[in-house]
């Protein structure tokens, strides 16, 4: 087992999950933020492993500041993930010259990879995972979420929405359930856009998958897919009541999806 | 602070982790390993344990953040069920075995004299029975370890932390359109509204816990050889930590009190502000240096 695996410090501080195949088709992971990511890792270390029994190469990066990759969170913002995006992408060019890449953007790393997509001018076949695509919509949920904790924690709210964000504003950094989140970042988040589907020309089909609510992409765009899972698949990021670390029919429906690209 | 990764054998698979080095001075050869609660692996919890790291590997010593067999990066899978099933899968000592291959594999491989175990949650669980049956573990240190086991086996009823867990969901969903819409539309599950209601506001008192709490019998044994071996061991817990009540009539009724316990103010089961996190790593370092 995982004779091909290879877990690997990218420039000496960028944790790399590499699973290699035939490299008929490269597959890019951007992985959720926060919490959720170390409630679905395993959840895309099987699917992975998926990818790799039907040949397929994939490459799983934490981003800076983040997950297992060096630096502490609060140096997280999305110009370095694009950075580090460009920096991979090229070195995985040069080392195995895939013929296809395609690339799975999991909850907020799905707006990470369609933005940097977009700005950058080079555009892949991609798979979006309950996608979060609204970058100020999830803050403010992300806030909503820091005061329920502390509701629960404190039986009181300590630091409400403005008091949080006032705070940002002045320059100090606040944490979010945990993780530090510095002015810079936060700047980045008010000024970041939603995605439309005029975000979206590119040439290449985009595929949704989602599980519990729909997509706020419009279903008017014909380069876009939408796949809704009826089946009720309890992540461990969003169900506390069940815990899954591998889920079939997630796994066959992306599969069919890749090797149809 | 530097970074590295181990990978190390236990049995036929392959169990990965992070060596964290001080940037410029030479290693301390006493070392820390961290180790994770639950099955979320070393990043989880706010990345707790690279929090820890970056703190002591600044004072010198060398951190060791692994990921136990079939957690995370690690080959395998841990059981998939409930949230308290997989919680008392853990406490029933099910990683025990693959930290001590881990801690045989680090003696061996690289050149320390003594390692000092930090754990987490579930992980201080781990780390005390590990640090039971190990010889040259310099000292524990214990951050909110759960002591009573879930209501039961399966995980069927809910433990006090997911009733409150689904509670702060519930509160946040009051802000929801959708989840209000979901609700008024059939959407939601009403069964386990009810039962997560009426548990919170008409649940167990402090009395039927009093009584029908069951401690962790193998974690009981575990502390009272770590006790006879007279390793030290020094437990932290958040005053807001729900795991801080039972530990304390524990500690009462098997150890009279006697285990060294550290509590800090406003701080919860996790450490989730900067203030507890400030707290704690001046605590952790205190205990390193002692």
């Amino acid at each position: 087992m995982n004779k091909n695996v290879v877990k690997i410090f990218f420039q000496d501080r960028l944790w790399v999950s590499e699973y290699s195949g035939s490299y008929e088709m490269l597959v890019f992971i951007f992985p959720p933020l926060l919490e959720e990511y170390p409630r679905s890792r395993k959840l895309l270390i099987n699917f992975q492993e998926y990818l790799l029994h039907h040949g397929i190469s994939s490459i799983r990066w934490d981003y800076s500041g983040t997950g297992y990759s060096s630096g502490s969170h609060r140096e997280f913002n999305f110009e370095s993930v694009h950075r580090d995006y460009i920096q991979l992408l090229n070195h995985y060019r040069k080392m195995f010259h895939p013929k296809k890449i395609a690339i799975l953007g999991v909850r907020f790393g799905a707006y990470l990879t369609l933005s940097i997509q977009k700005k950058s001018g080079e555009q892949f076949p991609t798979i979006l995972w309950s996608p979060v695509l609204n970058p100020w919509n999830y803050w403010k949920q992300l806030l909503r979420e820091e005061i329920a904790n502390q509701m629960f924690i404190y039986g009181k709210i300590r630091e409400n929405k403005e008091a949080l964000e006032n705070k940002l504003k002045n320059g100090e950094p606040i944490t979010i359930m945990g993780y530090e989140i510095s002015p810079d970042l936060y700047s980045q988040w008010h000024h970041a856009l939603p995605i439309t589907p005029d975000d979206y020309p590119s040439p290449h089909p985009l595929i949704v998958i989602n599980w519990e609510t729909k997509s706020s992409i419009s279903q008017q765009n014909p380069q876009v897919h939408f796949i809704q899972l009826n089946e009720k698949i309890l992540f461990s990021f969003s169900h506390i009541r069940y815990m899954q670390f591998t889920n079939q029919i997630l796994y066959e429906k992306t599969l069919e999806k890749i090797l149809s690209l | 602070m530097k970074q590295a990764i181990v990978a190390f054998r236990y049995e036929d698979t392959k169990i990965y982790g992070i060596h964290c080095m001080p940037d410029h001075s030479s290693l301390n050869s006493e070392a820390v390993l961290y180790l994770p609660g639950s099955v979320l692996g070393i990043s989880a919890v706010h990345r707790l344990g690279f929090q820890i790291a970056e703190d002591l590997t600044a004072k010198g010593f060398q951190c060791f953040l692994i990921n136990p067999p079939f957690v995370d990066e690690s080959d395998g899978n841990p059981p998939e069920g409930t949230h308290d099933a997989v919680s008392r899968w853990v406490m029933d000592g099910n990683l025990v075995s693959g930290y001590e291959s881990i801690i045989d594999q680090l003696f061996e491989q690289f050149p320390i004299t003594s390692l000092t175990l930090i754990g987490h949650c579930a992980g201080a669980l781990n780390a005390i029975f590990v640090g039971a049956r190990k010889d040259r573990i310099r000292k524990l240190i214990l951050l909110s370890p759960p002591v009573i086991f879930p209501q039961s086996k399966e995980g069927r009823e809910f433990s006090e932390s997911t009733v409150d867990e689904y509670f702060s969901k519930y509160f946040l969903n009051l802000f929801s359109f959708s989840r209000w819409k979901k609700f008024v539309t059939g959407g939601t599950d009403y069964r386990l509204l009810f039962r997560v209601l009426s548990r919170k506001f008409f649940g167990k008192n402090k009395d039927w816990h009093q009584q029908h709490d069951r401690f962790n019998g193998n974690l009981t044994k575990a502390m009272q050889e770590i006790q006879n071996k007279g390793t030290p061991s020094h437990f932290i817990f958040g005053d807001k930590d729900m795991d801080l009540e039972p530990f304390l009539r524990w500690n009462q009724m098997y150890f009279s009190g006697t285990l060294q316990t550290i509590i800090l103010p406003e701080t919860s089961h996790g450490f989730v502000t900067v203030e507890s996190m400030d707290l704690l790593l001046g605590k952790i370092r205190e205990l390193m240096r002692s």
